[in-house]
């Protein structure tokens, strides 16, 4: 067997001819967006400039949201097939989730300055966004630490029951907090008009669908990493033993302690 | 199912009396918590009495960490857990009896938090039913989706600082169930609250149901 | 666009959003090389 650390003519990596592409879909999509969204569409009536941060917040909450649901399905279709894949595929999708939830928050906290005059409002999204957040770590965490507890065959259960959970979490969360807020409605302004149309709704949507791709491509390649993970999890123990052996063979060649 | 069920709780309640942790531990915390909150909002404008159903739904939160941690402790040490997988029980009725001696613990535990709060903050008692089913159900939630997720957190060395980010999400809908249902009751427009109690009853039977199929997988966990 | 009103929470808000997410991405992608160097090529399927 070729040592594994020869450099190969293809560059290691997590790219690929399709990521490549997607890649470049994406960041051109994503310049079109700057332009529609900072320049070319037009300034709310209420919220002024300060309705241009809506065409991030809105695509990454969308993003989130479905990465959510991703992450229940790799989660429950682990628990029936227990293969790997489906495994590395639910972790993947909760990190990169946990991104655009983040930044979702950053930017309807930073939107809610101009136009509420306050960094956080008990509005029930921002609520129940911030909840999904926390879901998503302590998620994360505990994958985590199964990872590193047994062996493949018996580690991942705790995950996958979280992970199937928290699809249903998060729609209870978000329907109860809803519900809640919907009896201290006093007159605020809705986050998204939904009557906004033109320029403005074209610029939403093609912030939807950029952030979308911009969600896959990290995922492919979030996905690639943690497929790499386990791999060099699995052929770590085995490295150790072939170089182990190694020594061993050496040592008794001259003659030494092994 | 459910004579294994019984055994469980029976069990589970016999160390509860023997070790009485829940009466001379969690209760204390009880009321700990109830003073601390006294302490930092301000008891003589009337905050405390207002807020009083948030506040007894929190502690009510802080408690049942306490006892789910408990519940799952009394299994691990001593090799308990391997003497639950290995006793045949059933493991859907493990979890009935497990949660269900949980709900036994907190509901005791709500005892002495209202009396605590009627006491404490002036609270006046209006809407009994409203009250004691929302009561019954916010509790069968919270021992279902405790004891699901105690027993996750149960086998890692990080359960006590892990438990509290993984439960309390979850049950924020229960939090605002019963804060909006006792507030509906003592604020004397019940008609209000029964929506809210149907709710954390739907929590309760989501989380019983599935509580009861994902157990036996999980206790299988080392 | 100059004249553009609350123009610092906008700059602010985009900024922090492409940046946590170039950041991201970049760290994903190391992350990537550095372990796919360790890896036998069989076992990257996508290349």
């Amino acid at each position: 067997m070729t040592a594994p650390h020869v450099a190969r003519s293809v560059p290691a990596s997590t790219s690929s001819p399709a990521t490549r592409v997607l890649g470049g879909l994406t960041l051109s999509g994503l310049a079109l967006l700057l332009g529609y969204a900072l320049v070319w569409s037009p300034a709310d009536v209420a919220q002024k400039d300060a309705v241009r941060l809506m065409y991030v917040h809105v695509p990454t909450a969308i993003v989130a949201f479905g990465a959510c649901f991703l992450t229940t399905l790799a989660s429950a279709m682990w628990l029936r097939r227990r293969s790997e894949g489906w495994w590395v595929l639910g972790g993947a999708a909760a990190e990169v989730g946990l991104v655009f939830t983040a930044i979702c928050l950053l930017t309807g906290s930073i939107w809610g300055r101009p136009t509420w005059g306050t960094y956080w409002d008990w509005d029930p999204r921002i609520t129940s966004t911030t909840l999904l957040f926390i879901l998503l770590v302590g998620f994360l965490a505990l994958r985590r630490i199964d990872d590193e507890a047994g062996d493949a065959s018996q580690r991942g259960m705790r995950g996958a029951i979280v992970g199937l959970l928290l699809l249903p979490n998060v729609m209870i969360v978000h329907y109860s907090v809803d519900w809640w807020r919907s009896l201290h409605q006093t007159a605020t302004i809705t986050r998204l008009d939904p009557t906004i149309e033109g320029t403005m709704l074209f610029t939403l949507m093609l912030g939807i669908v950029v952030f979308g791709l911009l969600f896959a491509w990290l995922l492919v390649h979030r996905f690639r990493l943690g497929w790499l993970e386990e791999r060099a999890g699995a052929s770590g123990l085995d490295q150790a033993i072939v170089e182990r052996r190694a020594e061993a063979g050496v040592a008794v060649a001259t003659g030494g302690p092994a | 199912m459910f004579r294994d069920a019984g055994l469980i709780a029976g069990k589970d309640l016999r160390v509860e009396l023997r070790s009485r942790v829940t009466t001379q531990q969690v209760a204390p915390f009880a009321i700990l918590v109830l003073i601390l909150f006294g302490v930092a909002l301000d008891p003589d404008r009337g905050i405390l009495t207002r807020a009083s159903s948030g506040l007894f739904w929190v502690a009510v939160l802080f408690c049942s960490l306490l006892a789910i941690q408990r519940a799952f402790t009394i299994e691990a040490a001593d090799g308990g857990r391997d003497a639950l997988r290995l006793s045949g029980l059933d493991p859907a009725g493990i979890f009935l009896g497990k949660a269900a001696a949980i709900f036994v613990q907190l509901a005791a535990l709500e005892m002495v938090l209202a009396l605590g709060v009627v006491i404490m903050y002036g609270t006046e008692i209006t809407g009994v039913p409203l009250l004691a089913a929302t009561c019954l159900a916010a509790t069968a939630g919270l021992s279902a989706a405790g004891t699901l997720y105690g027993v996750l957190a149960a086998g890692l060395r990080v359960r006590e600082t892990l438990l509290p980010i993984l439960l309390l999400p979850v049950l924020a809908p229960v939090l605002i169930g019963g804060t909006k249902a006792f507030e509906a009751a003592l604020g004397g427009v019940a008609a209000d609250g029964w929506p809210w109690c149907g709710l954390l009853a739907t929590f309760a039977l989501l989380y019983t149901t599935f509580g009861t199929l994902a157990f036996g997988p999980l206790l299988e966990e080392p | 666009m100059v004249a553009m009103t609350h123009i610092g929470y906008v700059a602010a808000g985009w900024a922090i959003a492409l940046v946590s997410l170039a950041a991201y991405a970049l760290r994903t992608v190391r992350r990537g090389r550095s372990l796919a160097m360790r890896v036998p090529p069989e076992e990257r399927r996508w290349t």
